[in-house]
């Protein structure tokens, strides 16, 4: 086969400036101190592949790496792979892997060395049918892996697609991790403690959930600079804000928007923005009739006052967003408006729909009440969060609708929305990194045990619109696919959507040259550093 | 950039001058009011329909503070045009390199036009030269690429040329249109018969959004901005100029949306000519004269009138009751126009010596914006700028962020530029134009653009968008612009 080299070149030369530096960097800043940062949640997993929220993504980046990487500027730079080559059929992707490269070693054992089969093992087990993950429908693109080299692999694809490459930034995980070596679930004792090849090596995970990491002293960038990552969980944001200005942590990966002002207000801090990509929402069980009927739906949305909400609870700090796309996005539609606040119109939806109202005031069709539950997640037990979903049941009790807020544990939470469906009515928030791929949402092949179209939803034209813009190599016609996709789910209202939050980390002025990813957050955290009159 | 100046004006000089007469439900108080939140439009809008009722000196007084919010409007047009240019360009080229499925036909066109609205005309002409031999346009674009290379031409002083392809560019209304606004822009035509063009044309039941840019372009050239400001606030700005729709054999059929750039050039001048005219209106009552000749110092200095600002500025001066910090931020203006002419080093001692024995952030934030509009390294000042930037409380000091931000911004140390607007940003009202002066939150999202953090751009402009619709085309070009640079692997989360 004709193969062309694309990026051998800058591989090469970045692999050199790299190479042999498992040992201390050369930058001449300092080693040591102790950053405690703190989260707003619990990690449930610590593994790249089974979890599925934010909180362990941070501790994934700073535990593994990827065959590439994606720098700052949003170039595609080597990490675990120092060079590789793209057919010029753009089907065909070789990867030489790094030969100085070992895995944390376990306690008691030698550190084992990285090498293809743990490429292989990880492309295998992520696609395996029993493999708990949402990533498999990122991945359907690949035909097959092969080992051709102790330290080469080689990807076919089943067609070229559109930012091919970066999709090899997955994490790599061990061959001798899992204890299944055929498909990972969460009960495999390595989701819980796992090791990687990243700057820090997770050394405990406390009851209190508090995740300490050590400096990785072989990293094959050199061993980071700062000593030690602790990761604190807080059940409520005011608080996490408390603790940094008590300087009982230095820095907070989400800042409340209550609490901005006084951050801002306080030279010992940097506020930091980091990503637009977010948004929440209630998502609904569409296996549940009434839920189905899109009046109902409509009319959900039509009856809260979303603006009123994200000005009365997050001081304004963000945008009522209408569709699944961030307004941040390059696929935002700017031509669809948020659906109103319109309680009549609300009701007269639900009348269409052959709703009327009950005695009790609730609406009810064929005996059965318009009532359901909503389930929100213990680790968004906020004030503010509190207050939303008080809100959201008082503003559809006006339109006739009855809900019972249920607040549950994280993962209990995640069982009965991801795994048994178990719901009606749920709250959330997505974040998205930049390709603002929603396919995992709402394509019906991603219903299913711990997929992300946890509602149910499915529609033929979405379906086929995501299956079109993933086939599509023109940027364009990417955008116009997007656009129409935003404009039918905005239609669909398979979740209301609700707000965009303003999203900012705070940090204190002894960390230096924080550069922060805006979805991964810790991807540069082997280059910050404390002063050593600053290090305590 | 040379030409940029961003500033957000204090309410404070104007507040002393207004504020005696003024009740709390007023249209000066509602106005100053609604200025002082960056509702320029409704402060605008509320002064002129007060104006034919308010007494002589009230009339006055509302004069100077219309021609502020003008100013502040054409302050913000400009730094609008000078993100979009930064950004359409680059979106524009990407669509000519692109190589997929459907090439664009009109990705050139708008490219050309786009390059000699920014002044560049020497590609502009290579781009609508090459658009000659290119097959695809409908007829009436053919005639405005003719008419485009027509301008091109003239700017290299080739009349003949020029007036020969503006002739054979067709006379569909809208080319008609063209060719008036080319000349007009051109001094090449008849001030009252292109008037009369206009005035006929606008007439017109619909109106594209091409046709109407061109209205406000004939009635700024021939001196009329009050009725290019009627056309201005009857026009649709989020409305693409042009919708190229490609064929598709089955699935979705693409589309691109096209802007006119131009307009946003159009509107900053629109705008900074109707603050002139009110500040001289206001100049004809003795008692807030020297008042409006500060800003009418500043007005012309922005638009390059050197020897009329000098005038202005100097009498300004030369008032024994000026007040302290108006009399140095005037110093400040004065040396940028010795160093417009050529006396650089002169002008930069003068900037130094102020910044050194200055602790106003308002005058020192006007040092940054000086050498920024002069183009000047001004590395003395800027070691006392920086120094007080840093130590300062960034709200407080938030102008003189912006303008450091900017000085950057232009020396395209786009690192440190973001690094000065932050601080200087309101973080808890991040986007908000209450709390941010919405020009410099344009100039941040070009230098997040600038640093490939799109998304944070792209919210800055997707909360303008709702009071000033017109960035619609900026979001567009970024919106593509992410979409073909981002490099991620598909990932969502729970947040």
């Amino acid at each position: 086969m004709k193969r062309i080299l694309i990026s051998t070149v800058l591989g090469a030369m970045m692999a050199i400036a790299v190479a042999a530096l498992a040992a201390p960097k050369t930058d001449g800043r300092p080693d040591g101190g102790v950053l405690n940062y703190g989260e707003y949640g619990r990690t449930a997993t610590l593994d790249p592949i089974t979890s599925n929220e934010t909180i362990s993504l941070r501790i994934t980046e700073l535990v593994f790496n990827g065959l590439v990487g994606i720098d700052e500027k949003q170039e595609i730079v080597p990490e675990l792979a120092e060079r590789w080559e793209v057919s010029s059929d753009g089907r065909v992707y070789t990867f030489h892997l790094r030969q100085d490269v070992k895995w944390h070693a376990r306690e008691g054992e030698e550190a084992r060395p990285f090498s293809a089969d743990d490429a292989v093992f990880t492309y295998n087990i992520m696609m395996h049918p029993r493999t708990i993950t949402p990533l498999k429908v990122r991945y359907e693109f690949i035909d097959k892996i092969e080992k051709t080299g102790e330290y080469t692999v080689v990807f076919t694809l089943k067609r070229p697609i559109l930012n091919a490459l970066a999709k090899f930034s997955f994490k790599i995980i061990p061959k001798h991790g899992p204890a299944n070596s055929q498909y990972l679930t969460r009960e495999d004792p390595f989701v819980q403690h796992p090791i990687g090849t990243g700057p820090y090596i997770l050394k405990t995970v406390t009851t209190d959930r508090e995740v300490v990491l050590l400096a990785n002293p072989d990293y094959f960038k050199g061993r980071p600079h700062i000593e030690k990552f602790i990761s604190r969980p807080f059940a409520d944001q005011n608080i996490m804000a408390q603790a940094l200005m008590f300087n009982a942590i230095d820095m907070i990966v989400l800042v409340n928007p209550r609490n901005l002002s006084e951050v801002q207000g306080d030279k010992r801090f940097i506020l930091q923005p980091y990503n637009a990509l977010s948004y929440s929402f209630f998502g609904y069980n569409l296996r549940n009739p009434l839920l189905a009927v899109r009046n109902v739906r409509q009319a959900i949305t039509l009856a809260v006052n979303r603006q009123e909400m994200l000005d009365s609870f997050f001081n304004g700090q963000g945008t009522v967003v209408s569709g699944p796309f961030a307004p941040g996005s390059w696929a935002y539609n700017l031509d669809v408006k948020p659906l109103p606040f319109d309680t009549q119109r609300a009701r007269t939806l639900l009348a269409e729909a052959g709703f009327t109202p009950g005695a009790d005031g609730i609406m009810e069709k064929g005996g059965k009440k318009l009532s359901f539950s909503l389930k929100v997640p213990i680790a968004k037990e906020s004030e503010a969060v509190k207050r939303v979903v008080l809100a959201f049941q008082n503003y559809l009790k006006n339109a006739g609708i009855g809900i019972n807020v249920e607040f549950q544990e994280w993962q209990a939470w995640k069982e009965d929305v991801f795994l048994d469906h178990d719901f009606d009515i749920m709250f959330a928030s997505w974040v998205f990194d930049d390709s603002a791929d929603i396919s995992s949402l709402f394509h019906s092949a991603e219903i299913g045990d711990w997929k992300n179209n946890f509602g149910g939803y499915s529609n033929q034209e979405v379906d086929s619109l995501i299956v079109e813009s993933k086939l599509t190599l023109d940027h364009e016609k990417r955008r116009t696919i997007n656009r129409r996709m935003h404009a039918l789910l905005a239609e669909e209202q398979p979740y209301t959507y609700l707000w965009t939050l303003t999203n900012y980390s705070a940090y204190h002025r002894k960390l230096r040259r924080v550069q922060i990813h805006p979805y991964k957050f810790f991807s540069f955290a082997d280059e910050w550093f404390i002063p050593e009159t600053e290090q305590k | 950039m040379v030409s940029r100046l961003i500033r957000i004006i204090s309410t404070a000089f104007l507040l002393m001058v207004v504020c005696a007469a003024a009740a709390a439900d007023d249209p000066l108080s509602t106005a100053m009011k609604l200025y002082g939140m960056r509702h320029y439009e409704q402060a605008a809008r509320t002064l002129e329909a007060a104006l034919p009722r308010l007494a002589p000196d009230q009339a006055a007084q509302a004069q100077l503070v219309l021609g502020t919010v003008y100013l502040s409007s054409a302050d913000l047009h400009e730094a609008l045009a000078h993100a979009a240019a930064t950004i359409e360009l680059d979106y524009l080229e990407q669509l000519i390199k692109t190589g997929a499925e459907g090439r664009s036909r009109y990705a050139r066109l708008f490219l050309a036009e786009t390059l000699l609205a920014n002044g560049n005309a020497v590609d502009a002409a290579r781009h609508f030269t090459r658009l000659r031999a290119k097959s695809g346009l409908d007829a009436r674009h053919v005639g405005f690429a003719r008419i485009g290379r027509g301008s091109t031409a003239w700017k290299r002083k080739q009349t003949r040329s020029a007036r020969a392809l503006w002739a054979g560019a067709g006379q569909a209304p809208d080319v008609a249109l063209a060719r008036a606004a080319a000349e007009a822009g051109a001094g090449a035509g008849d001030a009252q018969s292109l008037l009369r063009v206009a005035d006929d044309a606008s007439r017109a039941r619909k109106l594209s959004p091409r046709a109407r840019r061109y209205l406000i372009e004939i009635y700024l050239a021939a001196g009329a901005p009050e009725k290019a400001l009627a056309v201005a606030r009857t026009t649709n700005f989020s409305a693409a100029s042009h919708v190229e729709t490609f064929r598709a054999a089955k699935g979705t059929a693409k589309s691109i949306r096209f802007y006119d750039f131009a307009l946003l050039t159009d509107l900053a001048r629109m705008y900074r000519e109707l603050a002139r005219i009110r500040f001289e209106q206001a100049a004809a009552d003795a008692r807030i004269k020297s008042t409006a000749n500060y800003y009418l110092g500043e007005v012309l200095t922005v638009a390059g009138r050197n020897n009329e600002a000098e005038k202005y500025i100097q009498a300004f001066l030369d008032l024994p009751n000026a007040p302290a910090q108006y009399r140095e931020r005037a110093r400040v203006r004065r040396a940028l126009l010795t160093y417009r002419r050529g006396k650089r080093a002169e002008a930069e001692a003068e900037w130094t010596a102020i910044s050194a024995k200055n602790h106003d952030p308002e005058v020192l934030a006007d040092i940054a914006q000086a050498c920024t509009q002069a183009g000047a390294g001004c590395t003395k000042a800027l070691v006392r700028l920086t120094a007080a930037a840093e130590s300062g409380d960034g709200r407080r000091f938030q102008r003189l962020n912006f303008a450091l931000g900017n000085y950057y911004l232009w020396k395209k140390d786009y690192v440190r530029a973001v690094g000065f607007f932050e601080a200087g940003r309101d973080k808890s009202n991040k986007n908000k134009i209450e709390a941010n002066d919405p020009a410099m939150l344009s100039a941040l999202a070009e230098a997040y653009y600038r640093t490939k953090k799109f998304s944070e751009g792209l919210e800055i402009f997707f909360e303008m968008y709702k009071e000033f619709p017109v960035v619609r085309q900026i979001q567009e070009a970024m919106q593509g612009m992410y979409s073909m640079e981002q490099r991620s692997a598909g990932d969502v989360k729970i947040f």
